[in-house]
């Protein structure tokens, strides 16, 4: 009996949690992919391309990081991939990703539990651009 | 320019599905899980090392399973515990703070270590300032918080 209560239970909990992110998340999907199938997240990394120097990447790494924060990791790798970069720079990268990528869907699903998503997308960019700039300076 | 709507749309449904399985399966596994001795048993392991950085019992399981596993399981029990109130909402706060920055730390990683990125350092500094970052969010900002939520009850 308790058996079928555990499943009756998890069930009536994730019916209930995941609703409450999904109907959240739908839109937000739909408008980031949108953005990208426009061609419009390129010309949004060119902002971005002045500040890459001093987390210690290329300027053309921009790409790969405005992909990782608004989709996820695979795009950014696949952004990443022609580039040819150093075991220190992908580390970097990797390590800035690590902590800021897909912060549309991400942001939404964590701020279900009622913190501000405003300031986890901040708190998010600078740690990762702290970590990437701490990175780079001591890795010699 | 040649916009695909629909494609979007059935992408964002499919991780929709997604999550929903995930979520799902996950809370019913957590359900046997806490229903059993080993429950108490992990929480007493993980007690000590999570009021170091100020997070207390309840949330230290979410923790490692959003540390492992990944944000869309981390934040499955963590939305449980907020909504069966076993959480305060300094716990809630750092929680979703630590998760923010250091969740699914392997399967992240793995990807730029194929790569060919150094993948010590990036679970280490990822942990590192995840956990500077809580002990200073703990000291300084919630501080108050939970003093107020404690004058409450």
């Amino acid at each position: 009996m308790e058996f079928l209560n555990n499943i009756k239970n998890g069930l009536r909990n994730g019916l209930k949690i995941s609703t409450k992110i999904i109907v959240y998340m739908l839109p937000f999907y739909v408008v980031v992919d949108i953005l990208e199938q426009s061609g419009y997240l390129s010309k949004i990394s060119l902002i971005f391309k002045p500040i890459m120097g001093v987390l210690g990447l290329p300027s053309e790494a921009a790409v790969a990081i405005i992909s990782g924060m608004l989709l996820n990791l695979y795009p950014a790798i696949a952004a990443m991939a022609p580039l040819s970069l150093s075991i220190k720079e992908i580390t970097i990268l990797g390590l800035f990703l690590g902590i800021a990528h897909n912060l549309v869907i991400e942001t939404i699903i964590l701020s279900r539990s009622g913190v501000k998503a405003y300031s986890v997308v901040i708190l998010r960019i600078a740690t990762a651009c702290v970590a990437a700039m701490g990175v780079n300076i001591l890795w010699t | 320019m040649d916009l695909n709507i629909t494609q979007s749309v059935i992408g964002a449904c499919l991780l929709s599905l997604k999550i929903f399985v995930i979520i799902t399966l996950l809370l019913i596994v957590y359900e046997f899980y806490e229903n059993s001795r080993f429950y108490n048993w992990t929480k007493k392991i993980l007690d000590r090392p999570m009021q170091t950085i100020g997070i207390s019992s309840n949330a230290s399981i979410t923790m490692v399973v959003g540390i492992v596993l990944g944000i869309a399981y981390g934040a499955g029990i963590l939305l449980k515990n907020v909504q069966e109130k076993k959480m305060n909402s300094k716990d809630i706060a750092l929680t979703s703070y630590f998760l923010a920055v250091c969740h699914a730390v392997f399967e992240d990683t793995l990807l730029f270590v194929a790569v060919g990125a150094n993948g010590f350092i990036i679970i280490g500094v990822r942990i590192l300032l995840a956990v500077i970052l809580i002990s200073i969010l703990n000291k300084y900002i919630f501080r108050t918080m939970a003093e107020s939520s404690e004058v409450g009850r």
